[in-house]
């Protein structure tokens, strides 16, 4: 495609120089294209004007050349103009124009006042030394762009302490999740944030994350596992904290992971007097001669193993 | 893989260590009804007497599991049977101690009533420093003996005991 518009350019090109240099009355001489002017050609000629500013002249940001004009020497002297503008262009390291062309004419310098302070003055023989290949039309490629990792994704795990969670991540860096979100642990709602960090992207995880759970009834969760109900029980709640590594395995925009570690639980033990009242209940019948009673609830700490499976898959 | 297999198994391993910790700050257990025996003839010269209990098994299970940094705040004594109150008493001592070891019994309490507290009906101490008796209290058995002296009734009576503590319960493999 790129060779089809520069041929296409070239041949246009040529012919309108070859009708204003018989206008003029002047001795025109247009350069073919090089032969190898293919995707490489374009892109060396271009090389060529970054480096040594003058060689082409950008067309797109000059006013084209008016044939009703007829004077080639203006037409030099605009193109004398372009190159020192694109000398200027040059020095200043600016992206080059998407295309450009380049004019020789016969004579080939015409004394032209730069166009602004310090641009450097350059004539139409500096501009194509000992080239015969004119005009050219460049067009930039494109350059391939390169697919990002996706963005934002949702997340689903189960594990304890945590619970059932689902999340919604962030990869801010390829090698950072963040997380947040909501679940339950069977007995209450509670809430979990959290970042991962991926040192290679994919496979060896580290994480921390930070949790929290409203206090709730665990009688219901003990009876299904037949422990008897217990009024110290009526009231769980607890905050904690993982600390864990695993492995991550993606495929495509999904991410398997198993994480695995120590959780710090922090919270308070409710009604334990009544717990103690029953069990003196039961074993003597009536409330005994002894009596307890907490007069603050008790604080918790504990550390415990944590393990986790999740899903994660990243929708944008 | 095989890596995170292996690290996982260290950490797996590392982490099965658990542990737990209940920091129980203020916890009062009470023995209700301690039977003191009376003392005849006792009218006009002051006499001593002692009694000593454990605390039964079932209410103080909880309690008893308290097994580090066990500090006694506070001692309460009230009347509960056979007297109005107990200004007749002059001076008491209350000990902790366990049968299986007499090196470990600890003094809680060595209290002389002064002229100001002459009309007070219970007696209440509370420690200027909390008295530290973690080894005698995780002990298998733990007893409690009191000694009272002063112008004691004739005949039996009764009181009620009780300690204001704090502790931890901790638990590591």
């Amino acid at each position: 495609m790129t060779a089809r518009i520069c041929i296409f350019g070239s041949v246009f090109l040529t012919a309108t120089c070859l009708v204003l240099g018989v206008a003029a009355g002047r001795d025109v001489s247009v350069a073919p294209i090089p032969s190898d002017a293919g995707a490489e050609g374009p892109a060396r000629l271009f090389d060529a004007g970054a480096n040594s500013a003058p060689d082409l002249l950008p067309v797109a940001s000059s006013p084209p050349i008016d044939a009703g004009s007829a004077n080639m020497q203006d037409a030099a002297a605009h193109a004398e103009m372009r190159a020192v503008d694109a000398a200027g262009s040059a020095d200043a390291s600016a992206p080059p124009a998407e295309s450009a062309v380049a004019v020789r004419t016969d004579p080939p310098s015409v004394p032209v006042a730069p166009s602004a302070p310090g641009a450097r003055r350059v004539s139409i023989d500096r501009a194509f030394p000992q080239q015969e290949s004119l005009p050219v039309v460049t067009e930039r490629l494109a350059p391939v762009p390169r697919k990002r990792l996706p963005l934002l994704g949702v997340v689903a795990d189960v594990g304890a302490p945590d619970g059932l969670i689902a999340s919604l991540a962030v990869r801010p860096l390829k090698w950072v999740r963040l997380s947040a979100g909501g679940g339950s642990n069977f007995v209450s709602a509670g809430w979990r944030a959290g970042v991962t960090l991926l040192p290679l992207v994919d496979g060896i995880s580290a994480s921390f994350e930070y949790g929290r759970y409203q206090v709730g009834n665990a009688n219901t969760l003990a009876s299904t596992f037949g422990a008897d109900s217990s009024p110290v029980l009526e009231r769980v709640g607890y905050e904690y904290m993982n600390m864990q590594l695993g492995f991550d395995y993606a495929y495509h925009d999904w991410v398997f992971f198993l994480h695995a570690g120590a959780t710090r639980l922090r919270g308070q033990l409710h009604n334990l007097d009544s717990s103690i009242r029953d069990a003196t209940e039961r074993e003597t019948g009536t409330t005994g001669t002894t009596n307890v009673v907490v007069r603050q609830d008790p604080n918790v700490k504990a550390t415990a193993p944590s393990l986790k499976l999740g899903l994660a898959y990243y929708v944008w | 893989m095989t890596m995170t297999l292996r690290l996982l198994v260290v950490l797996a391993a590392l982490a099965s260590g658990c542990s737990f910790e209940a920091d129980l700050s203020e916890v009062e257990i009470t023995q209700h009804g301690v039977k003191v025996p009376g003392k005849p003839g006792s009218g006009t010269a002051d006499q001593s007497a002692s009694a000593s209990f454990a605390f039964s098994k079932a209410a103080s299970d909880l309690a008893k599991s308290i097994n580090r940094d066990v500090q006694i705040h506070q001692i309460a004594i009230a009347a509960s049977g056979g007297v109005p109150n107990l200004t007749f008493i002059k001076s008491m001592h209350v000990t902790m101690a366990t049968p299986s070891n007499p090196d470990l019994t600890v003094e809680l309490l060595s209290y002389d009533r002064t002229q100001s507290e002459s009309d007070g009906w219970d007696i209440q101490v509370t420690m200027p420093v909390p008295i530290d008796v973690t080894a005698t209290w995780v002990a298998a058995r733990t007893e409690i003996e009191i000694e009272m002296a002063g112008r004691l009734p004739q005949q039996d009576w009764a009181v009620d005991v009780t300690l204001t503590f704090s502790g931890k319960i901790t638990y590591e493999p």
